[in-house]
């Protein structure tokens, strides 16, 4: 009976400890969730400031799957994403297996990944919109002045090479992170193994796919889906160097929100882009507990 | 390995050396420059001319409305620093709580929380934003902290999670049967034994407000409110781009939050990996 007792006391304690954090995602997430929803099927307006806003349904939707920049958007996104992810992984992966190695001045370099990732984005777009100048910058200025090439690249003003250059940037800014998570993944796998293995004459690449790989996967699957979702929202690297042009060329979704509802003042279109964004996110939320909960059962 | 393998190998590793730290080193150089020099196709790594000018201009001459980055460094620091401790309070009480304690909707709430790490930004910041010009809280220095507090706090919990989850409880548990509350043990025993994971996940969470430009560019307007990022931004304006300014304040920016990352590494590691992972 006692023992009883003292439990219930622990878990109302529990909601204690809890409470403030509820409090915080309930303003932050659950509430502007629940109004975008509002938000996307009336007919919004920042401007108008009125209390109350005209229900127009699905109206919103449809006008922004209608519009033709839907199209466009929904392609850079996808384009952006599927390239910048795989880089970002692949990447990662292969400075994690470099960095595996035990080597002199590992930790040093172990040290030094870590920098593309405590630079503030803001900074890292200054930093290359400064270096992929076709006149000024240093990247341009070293190869013309080598005689590599006759004249600067025009990075960020041709579409292809715009979007190049955003996803080598993003690429730069966020495979450390991949790196330093499947490293650590690397670090867990049992050192016999490969002994037993290298015994039996597998070569490093049948290591690789029968020892690493396998051990690999689970940490490999959780922070593949971080980075899509990641990925997938996107503003400030773009904006900041791009602002989504040349035209709407690298216009991802997030930059395409941000335009809508604070350039052009359509909120209700922003707002329907902001449910969809949100609904796609919450799939990969799901598949993210999924694997999580498969790495727990297995470890 | 072999000579030619070993040899192979190190290039590879320089390689990846100098890309991680190429842009960092370029911004560096860029400030030690004049505007005059970058223009005039100075292009080298190193400086022809090296000079300090860059970053006395940027500090002293440099003004939008009378406001500085003097003005926007401090309330940089002081948004981001009151909005961290804030954070870290609340994010604390509830990583012990769900890692300690057996509740209701204890799986629900750790859902939530990793929700919110998968959920854009982006797309909640237009209904929060409507919410804002209702309350008539734009442009104030309160608002956005407030903002960046809630913005940390789920990120710090979910780092927290997993940081108590690997701290023995059994000291804890003396603690208890001599006595000590419920929230005593949390304040006295728990917080001071959590000082290296907080350390860390205060990084964390200060260094998402000290780069922001997307909460900070639609929360504040007037430049005495503005924090460091709009700060930087705005020394790319429409007709003048002051490049050996920027990159000297990008400097200031970036040489704190690097050092600070490069010190407390081993600690972000541990406590970034036990996280992610649940």
């Amino acid at each position: 009976m006692r023992k009883r007792r003292s439990r219930l006391t622990l878990d109302l304690a529990g909601y204690g400890f809890v409470a403030p954090v509820v409090l915080v995602i309930g303003v932050m997430i659950i509430y502007p969730i629940i109004r975008s929803f509002i938000m996307s099927v009336t007919n919004w307006n920042m401007a108008s400031g009125a209390a109350s806003h005209a229900f127009v349904g699905l109206k919103n939707f449809k006008s922004v799957f209608e519009l033709s920049e839907f199209g466009q958007m929904s392609k850079v996104t996808l384009l952006y994403t599927v390239i910048g992810v795989l880089g970002k992984m692949y990447v990662g992966l292969a400075v994690a297996l470099l960095l595996n190695r035990a080597f002199r001045g590992r930790s040093i370099v172990r040290a030094l990944v870590v920098v593309p990732w405590a630079i503030p984005s803001v900074v890292v777009a200054t930093v290359f919109l400064i270096s992929l100048d076709p006149t000024f910058g240093i990247i341009n200025g070293t190869l013309v002045h080598s005689g590599i090439i006759a004249k600067g690249i025009p990075f960020l003003s041709v579409p292809a090479l715009a979007m190049t250059s955003i996803i080598g940037v993003a690429v730069w800014r966020y495979f450390p992170f991949v790196t330093l998570m499947l490293l650590a993944g690397l670090q867990g796998i049992p050192k016999e193994l490969y002994e037993v293995a290298a015994i039996d004459g597998a070569n490093a690449w049948r290591r690789f796919l029968h020892v690493t790989w396998p051990l690999l996967k689970p940490v490999w699957s959780i922070v593949l889906i971080l980075q899509i979702v990641w990925t997938i929202r996107e503003f400030d690297l773009v904006y900041l160097i791009t602002k989504g042009g040349p035209g709407s060329s690298t216009a991802v979704i997030g930059v395409d929100i941000y335009l809508n509802a604070f350039r052009y003042l359509r909120l209700g279109t922003a707002a329907a882009e902001s449910v969809f964004l949100t609904l796609i996110s919450m799939i990969f939320a799901l598949f993210y507990m999924r694997a999580v909960r498969k790495s727990e059962g297995k470890s | 390995m072999n000579r030619r393998q070993r040899t192979g190998f190190y290039i590879l590793v320089i390689l990846v050396s100098l890309v991680v730290v190429f842009p960092f080193v370029i911004m560096l150089s860029y400030s030690f420059r004049t505007s005059t020099d970058i223009f005039s196709l100075d292009t080298g790594i190193i400086p022809a001319h090296p000079t300090l000018h860059a970053y006395g201009s940027a500090l002293f001459n440099y003004s939008i409305a009378g406001y500085g980055v003097f003005t926007w460094g401090i309330n940089s620091i002081v948004v981001c620093g009151v909005a961290t401790i804030a954070a870290i309070y609340i994010s604390a009480l509830a990583g012990f709580g769900i890692s300690r304690y057996r509740f209701r909707g204890r799986n629900l709430l750790w859902f939530l929380i990793i929700l919110t790490q998968l959920v854009p930004w982006i797309a909640v910041l237009i209904p929060y934003y409507s919410l804002l010009v209702q309350l008539h809280l734009l442009d104030s220095l309160a608002s956005l902290g407030f903002t960046y507090m809630t913005l940390f706090t789920p990120v710090c919990a979910w780092l927290f999670i997993g940081f108590f989850q690997g701290m023995p409880v059994e000291i804890e548990e003396a603690a208890r049967i001599d006595g000590c509350s419920q929230l005593g043990v949390f304040h006295r025993i728990v917080l001071p034994l959590a000082t290296p994971g907080i350390s860390a996940v205060a990084l964390f969470a200060f260094v998402i407000g000290w780069g922001d430009f997307l909460m900070a560019s639609v929360i504040i307007r007037s430049p005495q409110n503005w924090t460091l990022p709009l700060g930087l931004v705005s020394f790319r304006g429409e007709h003048r781009i002051l490049w050996a300014e920027s990159m000297a304040v990008a400097s200031l920016i970036t040489i704190p939050i690097v050092a600070l990352f490069l010190y407390l590494q081993r600690n972000l590691i541990n406590l970034m990996t036990g996280g992610v992972k649940g």
